[in-house]
């Protein structure tokens, strides 16, 4: 503090005072130009108006640079943007719904095997996921988006955590804040609200720039990330992606050193197309893709390419799906494989990884979200039981969960809440034509045994299929169908349960389809 | 309500428009209203507070400018400080008075219990109480002349731009500006303007970046690498000075936007060459208030040199437990006031500027002389931003085991260039609004890259740092 100057020096004219005039006399100096108000502070307002309104033009074409799994908001915000688009005239339009347990569904290989068993039928199926969502906020999405995104059969995927929460009107979590529509929310729930809150949702629906910062913050932060990363490694330099034993990860290269022509015999393994149904194969070269093919028999196939310029070094070979051999048998091998091929490259033609393309990430490979770590290493079942006792945030939040649950088993169901808000979502989708597939979700059997067998549980089971007396709605019990080993906690499976699964919900949305086809 | 809240956003504006249509004598009661809805917005059972020490410093005013009877003079003035530090002892320091009378207690081998109070502190609560008593003070000391009508004087207590986290602002340089304030001019706009992007872009794009992980670091102390313990300091450095003199630009310029010059309150502190210079740099209105009634009073520097560190020493303990109820800000002030004696010791503490652009030795020293202040300073604030001494105790600990010193990592020094590019300028300027002569089509883009950053990266509405004292 000005302490240790002469006070009656400073008493009369303070350090203070001096710097404070000098720098009033200075400021006022370099400000005297009057046109500086309008040459500098104006355009900001008008910059900022014009990034407002042409918002929706620019920002969606920008492509999300990280996996499905990383901010779920934005990837959620994305799907709805592409489902707003006008559809195809004549297709089936599927939608899969829910919070984090909705990660069992893998849109991408449920519309193959969809696809694959009702190959006349135009299809489209799509997942919209959002973790911690609950049936209200769900309720409040479909009621102003339902129109806007056009959906003809909604699977809605439950689980019982979905549930509980009391005090559901005043529940409105940073994680769906700006996700659902803003106005449609401030309705619903103003009366619960604080003013800062009600501000903040009339500022999000008024300008997108503020509803949608922290995707344009996500996005320009991952650019940026990016952008060196892109510079250092565009091309190959020589094959990659496959392994000792001949198989090969879902994008993959081998060497053809100039040759006017290719042959590959490659094999399309059982189990993929039981995972899968079907698969599409796209080869290609120099950047230009020189065929595709589409698999839906198993085994032992042969491809002659031509190659058409001469001077290219490397045949690049994308498939839009893998499979997991654990998935279908008792192996200890959780891969995600492409096909397998007869003749290997040699070693030293093998550069390593895949060269970095823009955007880096392919939306169709399994979500890391399902994988949660290394998983060659170990028994899966033991490190979650490990990892679940353990002192983590993570294990804090999980043991919460099944407390939660666990005193949930002695309560008495009322179809209130939570319940009550699902029952009306599930009613103004019935009433409006939409097809409505309800899935219970896989639980462990870690937990189920403490109360799938409580009065509780089987009056919220019932619940559900009470709600099939409405016109179009189904209903489907997942929840015993999985052994502990394929889940990461509770209610959220791996990646292998994901695609154990996955028949289940393609033969639950062929039977919705038929009896769509059916009514109408 | 914080500047950086929605609410501003549409109060500011709102207040702008209301002072520009109303007739002139309509300013000050809606200047007024201003304040108390600013203030009433985070809990309006604490305007009575504010009214009852703006009421008692306006009638200690007005009876002791009445009276030429030097004894009912000080008897006035003297009701007048115990009423506010009464007001500010019960709110803010009555649990910690009564805990350590405890705690003092039980070291003695004496089992005493006393009673706790579950009061909220009064945002601003020390600010205001401040302001005002320097009010009364100075008509006593006829340094100023009392207000003459009740409604500047409640004014110029509840001006809302500095209310809650000053500067702190003396009745001889606000009340005047609030009975006659001057004209809003381009030029006034402009100045405004700029000061409150230079704010925001320090508390917004700067502080508040920084809380989250100086939160972490602090929570985790015990348990950290020397690099990432240097992490913290460096930044809670950084992030304290960006958050409070944000808070003082943004004051400053939504002030000259009502046509109002507030004083200054930072003047790029960590460019100083000695603790005494940084005093004279950082927290300016706190410090002059502290000098001018506290240090001089006590005896000042006239008294002889034990006198004058025994003051030094006084006037920082109680300036440490004015920023909050705890005795780590008392450790804080403690460690200032070393400083400060042993600088007077040593007779160091005067501003040295090299002789001339070529002389390196006088460059030389001037950086070691900077970054050797700014090292101390860091220091300091570890007890500032600790909850407890085991916390800071634990922190210092950690810090001088030398682990993992590349665990400091680049965020430190990216954000010194960052608040160096700001202060440089404006130090060797000497002008805050430095900026302004740059030419226009530099600003513009500038100013809006910085804009749209600020609405990116803002609407966490993270609080001043400084509201909690």
């Amino acid at each position: 503090m000005q302490v240790a100057v002469n006070e009656r020096a400073v008493v009369t004219h303070t350090p203070v005072d001096v710097v404070q005039e000098e720098s009033a006399a200075a400021g006022a100096g370099a400000a005297q130009d009057a046109s500086l108000l309008w040459k500098v502070w104006l355009p900001i307002p008008v910059l900022l108006l014009l990034l407002e309104l042409t918002f929706h033009l620019y920002f969606w074409n920008v492509p999300k640079l990280t996996g499905r799994s990383a901010d779920y908001g934005y990837q959620f915000l994305l799907d709805v943007h592409r489902l707003q688009q006008p559809k195809p005239p004549g297709t089936v339009r599927v939608v899969a719904f829910g919070s984090s347990v909705t990660g069992s569904f893998d849109q991408y290989q449920v519309g193959s095997l969809v696809g694959a068993h009702e190959p006349d039928v135009p299809l489209e199926v799509h997942r919209l996921l959002l973790p911690g969502i609950k049936p209200s906020d769900s309720r409040i999405f479909f009621a102003a988006q339902r129109e806007a995104i056009q959906p003809d059969v909604v699977v809605l995927i439950v689980n019982l955590v979905d549930f509980l929460n009391p005090s559901f009107e005043r529940d409105l979590k940073e994680q769906v804040r700006y996700v659902l529509p803003p106005w449609e929310t401030l309705r619903e729930r103003g009366a619960y609200m604080t003013l800062g809150s009600k501000l903040d949702l009339v500022f999000a629906g008024s300008s997108d720039l503020y509803r949608y910062r922290k995707l344009i913050r996500s996005s320009l932060r991952d650019h940026l990330k990016l952008l060196p990363r892109w510079l250092r490694s565009r091309a190959a330099r020589g094959a990659y992606g496959i392994y000792p034993d001949g198989y090969a990860a879902q994008r993959f290269a081998l060497p053809v050193d100039g040759a006017a022509t290719a042959d590959l015999e490659y094999y399309v393994a059982p189990e993929w197309i039981a995972q899968r149904g079907q698969v599409t194969l796209r080869f290609s070269a120099g950047g230009r893709v020189v065929a595709q093919r589409n698999e839906d028999q198993p085994g032992w196939k042969t491809i002659h390419l031509p190659l058409a310029l001469q001077h290219e070094r490397l045949l690049e070979v994308d498939a839009d799906s893998t499979w997991v051999p654990n998935a279908s048998d008792a192996r200890d091998d959780w891969r995600l494989l492409s096909v397998r091929l007869r003749q290997l490259p040699p070693r030293h033609a093998k550069a390593g990884a895949a060269p970095l393309r823009y955007p880096p990430v392919d939306e169709r490979q399994m979500d890391t979200f399902l994988r949660f770590g290394d998983p060659l290493a170990g028994s899966l079942a033991t490190r979650w039981a490990a990892m679940l006792q353990g002192d983590s945030e993570f294990a804090k939040r999980f043991r919460r969960y099944r407390e939660l649950k666990v005193a949930a088993r002695n309560q008495a169901f009322t179809a209130r809440g939570e319940y009550g808000e699902f029952e009306r979502l599930v009613r103004e989708l019935s009433t409006s034509g939409t097809t409505v597939v309800i899935v219970n979700s896989p639980e462990s059997p870690w937990i189920l045994k403490d109360y799938g067998d409580s009065p509780y549980y089987r009056a919220y089971r019932a619940f559900f299929e009470g709600l099939t007396r409405y016109s179009g709605v189904s209903f489907h019990d997942l929840s015993a169908v999985l052994p502990a080993e394929d889940f990461n906690d509770w209610h959220h499976v791996n990646y292998v349960g994901a695609v154990k699964i996955g028949p289940s919900y393609a033969q639950f949305i062929s039977a919705a389809l038929a009896a769509r086809r059916r009514t109408h | 309500m914080l500047f950086n809240s929605l609410a501003f956003l549409v109060f500011l504006p709102s207040v702008l428009i209301v002072l520009g249509v109303v007739p002139r004598r309509w300013r000050n009661p809606c200047l007024l209203a201003a304040g108390y809805f600013f203030y009433g917005c985070w809990d309006w059972r604490f305007l009575g507070l504010l009214a009852l020490s703006t009421v008692i410093d306006f009638s200690a005013g007005q009876l002791m400018a009445r009276s030429v009877d030097a004894q009912w003079r000080k008897l006035v003035l003297v009701c007048s400080i115990s009423a506010n530090l009464v007001i500010l002892g019960f709110f803010k320091y009555f649990n910690f008075f009564a805990d350590s009378f405890v705690g003092l207690m039980h070291w003695c081998g004496l089992q005493v219990s006393a009673p706790m109070l579950s009061v909220v502190l009064p945002v601003g609560i020390s600010f205001y109480t401040f302001q005002s008593m320097s009010y009364a003070i100075d008509v006593y000391r006829r340094a100023t002349k009392p207000a003459e009508h009740f409604l500047d004087y409640a004014t110029y207590v509840a001006y809302f731009p500095q209310l809650v986290a000053g500067p702190i602002e003396r009745a001889g340089h606000l009340l005047p500006q609030i009975v006659s304030p001057a004209r809003v001019t381009p030029e006034r706009i402009n100045i405004g303007l700029t000061l409150m992007m230079l704010g925001y872009i320090k508390k917004v794009l700067i502080a508040d970046q920084l809380a989250l992980q100086v939160d972490q670091i602090f929570a985790n102390a015990g348990h950290l690498s020397s690099g990432v313990l240097l992490r913290g300091a460096y930044l809670f450095t950084f992030q304290i000075y960006c958050d409070f003199s944000g808070y003082s630009d943004i004051a400053r310029g939504v002030s000259e936007l009502l046509g109002i010059r507030l004083r200054l309150n930072f003047n790029q502190p960590y460019l100083s060459q000695s603790i005494t210079e940084f005093w004279r740099r950082w927290h300016m209105s706190l410090s002059a208030w502290l000098r001018d009634y506290l240090y001089i009073p006590l005896g000042g520097n006239r008294h002889g040199a034990l006198m004058t560190y025994r003051n030094l020493m006084l006037t920082m303990l109680i300036g440490g437990l004015w920023h909050g109820a705890n005795w780590t800000f008392v450790v804080w002030g403690g460690l200032h006031g070393s400083y400060l004696v042993i600088e007077r010791l040593l007779g160091i503490g005067r501003r040295q500027a090299p002789s001339s652009p070529r002389d390196v030795a006088g460059w030389a020293w001037r950086i070691v002389c900077t970054l050797l202040t700014f090292h101390l300073a860091a220091f300091a604030w570890i007890f500032f931003r600790a909850p407890d001494f085991t916390t800071a105790f634990a922190f210092i600990s950690g810090l001088f085991h030398f682990t993992h010193l590349r665990a400091i990592g680049v965020v430190p020094f990216l954000v010194a260039a960052a608040v160096l590019a700001i202060d440089i300028p404006q130090n060797a300027a000497g002008d805050h609004t430095v900026f302004l002569r740059l030419p226009w089509w530099v600003q513009a883009p500038a100013y809006a890259t910085a804009c749209f950053a600020i609405l990116l990266w803002g609407g966490g509405e993270v609080p001043f740092i400084y509201f909690q004292f």
